[in-house]
């Protein structure tokens, strides 16, 4: 049994739907990505599985007992017929836009609890100790007026019930757990004080500073310059090698990917269109969309001036999963079978979701 | 911290300069002269002559001008032409009704619209919501007097549960420390006098309120709005933190940014507020010694004021943006 089995997770936003039936598993100790274009909802998957989304009328719990951002933007969601309409793309970072909260259906089992079904105190409780996230953008994601050695301690505080000398203590050995010196110093700073690298290294802290079961990483090197994203990649490998924590990638960034993960979901509007052990993607790509992520990365080996091949269209051209596969408007070895109905996800080591699979291959 | 603080205080001095300035030229542009006002209309042109050379008005501007600034920075604003008083022991008399009527006001309208403005901002779209924003609507346009006679007429002459007028019912045994009734209540143990000059300031400070309380009901709500879609309030959620917690540290210490500034200005702007709602319950602060210097043209009366009430604004605003320093850590780092 994986530490997390995400099935079927639906998410709609009123009439557009973010994801469309997504289920993968991650494996404790093991790093599964989670790969797609802006839009393709892996971000909204992966705040669903928080339980970070700002729940619709239909699954809203109890009054004053649910997400922040849940209470200020409590305006209607859907009903369940949104789950199956059009796929539509959702903002990057998906999930928070006003005035609009989210339907969420499916599963999420963490270690024999359904976290999607939890009351959200119960979930409360185990967000930032069991399963814990780090965000994107490190300055946005740390709270402007607050030390950050509070931000730290505040979470030592809530979940291990360190307070004082103790949590700060603790708070400083975190730091230097993940790179920073002289941290004793650094948990008086503010964010604004750092540099981008520690910001997000603050943001690792934080995220470990629990020992959580289950790490998520949304797209945790975009915001960082190519240097130190690869000194964020190797702390977050030393932390899932030394502690066994399951981490989950989430990016767009195949290069991330191929250095990172032991196993990959490539998601594509809303839907994991192919999944695999990593090499053995990068070796076999099997959905053509897989295949055109590939082929658009740069490559050194190529002649200098040989233009990049871009996957023509975009996210936002697509049919609904239920009439076809969504990638067939993109598609360059389209044929009538994609449009004819439904595509299942065949194979199970090595799956994916494309009917002309033998002709790609 | 220091140096920011330096700073502000050399801002201040340079305003006070320049409003001096601005005030000068005003009383010298100004029709008539003061030899009209203390001659009668049949003098001399020698006595005119012997009286502005005893004023110093022969002197050159500039003199004058260094005259009357030294006179400034002393408080000596001359003498109130219709009482006789010096404009400074008027003022001092009628200022701490003035003070406490505007902080009074002003405790109402934190006290009550930074909650309420909160809640409007996470029941958005709720009944709650809409009762917050379109009463802070009317907050911001029903007229100060008009509403201080609203209330006066209402819950003091018809329903009799407040007083009237005044600050303290008559014959209350008052000993005076600060000239804030209520405090000063307080300081001597006459908890007594402390509730008569509570009750005596209810139906006022309400009144100077409503257009505080209304603006800060809208600020915080939007500011509240905002701070929730921030990332670093995601981070918090992320973290599994008590929504105590989420709602103190990390939505309202960062929303309390743009509140703290408006604050700073509606609190100078209360004064003016206090103008009207005082002669409405003849509550003797600087409001009626002011209307009455208006129509006087009292203008040493009027320039001690608009001095004093200058120097309470720059003052205020000190606090204010000292303030900002303490909330927000890029300010006092920046400087």
């Amino acid at each position: 049994m994986a530490l997390l089995e995400v099935e079927d997770l639906r998410v709609a936003f009123g009439a557009s739907t973010a994801v469309d039936g997504v289920s993968f598993a991650v494996e404790q100790g093991k790093i599964v990505g989670l790969v797609g274009e802006s839009g393709c909802g892996k971000s909204v998957t992966s705040l669903a599985v928080m339980g970070l989304l700002p729940r619709g009328r239909a699954a809203k719990g109890r009054k004053g007992d649910q997400p922040v951002q849940a209470a200020a933007e409590e305006v209607a969601g859907g009903s369940v017929k949104a789950a199956v309409a059009a796929p539509q793309a959702v903002p990057a970072g998906g999930g928070r836009r006003r005035g609009g909260g989210a339907d969420v259906s499916g599963r999420a089992v963490f270690d024999g609890t359904d976290l999607l079904s939890l009351p959200p105190a119960a979930m409360r409780r185990r967000r930032g100790k069991d399963l814990a996230m780090v965000f994107q953008d490190p300055l946005s994601s740390l709270n402007p007026v607050v030390p950050i050695g509070r931000q730290i301690t505040e979470v030592l505080e809530r979940h291990r019930g360190l307070k004082g000398d103790k949590a700060n203590k603790e708070a400083a050995s975190l730091l230097d757990r993940v790179g920073i010196p002289d941290p004793v110093r650094r948990l008086k700073e503010y964010p604004h004080q750092l540099s981008g690298g520690m910001r997000q290294r603050v943001l690792i802290a934080i995220a470990v500073a629990c020992a959580p079961r289950l790490l998520i990483a949304d797209e945790p090197t975009t915001a960082l310059d190519v240097t130190i994203q690869a000194q964020i990649l190797e702390l977050l490998k030393d932390l899932v090698d030394h502690e066994g924590t399951a981490l989950l990638m989430i990016t767009h960034d195949l290069g991330v990917v191929a250095g990172m993960c032991d196993e990959v979901n490539v998601l594509y509007s809303g839907r994991v269109v192919e999944s695999a052990p990593v090499r053995e993607l990068f070796a076999r790509p099997t959905h053509p969309y897989t295949v055109g992520l590939l082929g658009s990365i740069p490559r050194l080996d190529l002649p200098l001036h040989e233009p990049l091949t871009p996957i023509r269209g975009s996210i936002a051209d697509v049919i609904r999963w239920k009439d076809g596969c969504a990638f067939a408007p993109r598609c360059d070895r389209v044929a009538d079978a994609c449009v004819a109905g439904e595509p299942a996800l065949v194979g199970s080591a090595h799956a994916h979701r494309c009917v002309m699979a033998e002709e790609v291959a | 911290m220091l140096r920011y603080t330096v700073k502000r205080l050399l801002q201040l001095a340079v305003a006070l300069l320049g409003l001096s300035l601005l005030l000068f030229a005003w009383f010298k542009a100004l029709p008539g002269g003061p030899e009209n006002r203390l001659l009668p209309e049949n003098a001399t042109d020698q006595q005119r002559e012997a009286l502005r050379a005893a004023l110093g008005l022969d002197e050159p501007v500039w003199v004058q001008y260094g005259d009357f600034l030294g006179r400034v920075v002393r408080f000596d604003f001359g003498s109130s032409l219709s009482s006789g008083r010096p404009v400074a022991t008027e003022l001092a008399d009628r200022l701490p009704a003035t003070i406490e009527l505007s902080l009074a006001a002003m405790i109402i309208a934190v006290g009550v619209g930074i909650p309420l403005g909160y809640l409007a901002a996470r029941r958005r779209g709720t009944w709650l919501d809409f009762t917050a924003v379109s009463g802070s609507l009317l907050g911001t346009c029903i007229p100060i007097f008009f509403l201080a006679a609203m209330l006066k007429v209402v819950f003091a002459q018809e329903l009799g549960w407040l007083p009237t007028t005044f600050r303290l019912s008559a014959g209350a045994d008052y000993t005076e420390v600060t000239g804030l009734r209520v405090l000063d209540g307080l300081i001597t143990g006459e908890f007594d006098i402390a509730w008569d000059a509570v009750l005596h300031l209810v139906l006022p400070a309400i009144a100077l309120s409503s257009i505080p309380l209304a603006v800060i009901v809208r600020i915080t709500r939007a500011s509240v709005l905002d701070v929730v879609g921030e990332d670093y309030v995601r981070t918090a959620d992320a973290k599994g933190l008590k929504p105590s917690v989420i709602r103190g540290r990390h939505v309202m210490r960062n929303a309390m940014l743009p509140i703290a500034t408006i604050i700073g200005l509606l609190l100078g702007s209360l004064f003016a507020g206090a103008v009207l709602t005082e002669s409405v319950f003849s509550f003797g602060g600087i409001g009626s010694f002011v209307y009455q210097a208006t129509t006087e043209r009292d203008y040493p009366a009027l320039m001690g004021f608009i001095l004093v009430i200058a120097m309470f604004y720059v003052a205020i605003n000190l606090i204010v943006d000292l303030s900002y320093g303490l909330l927000d850590p890029r300010v006092r780092v920046r400087s």
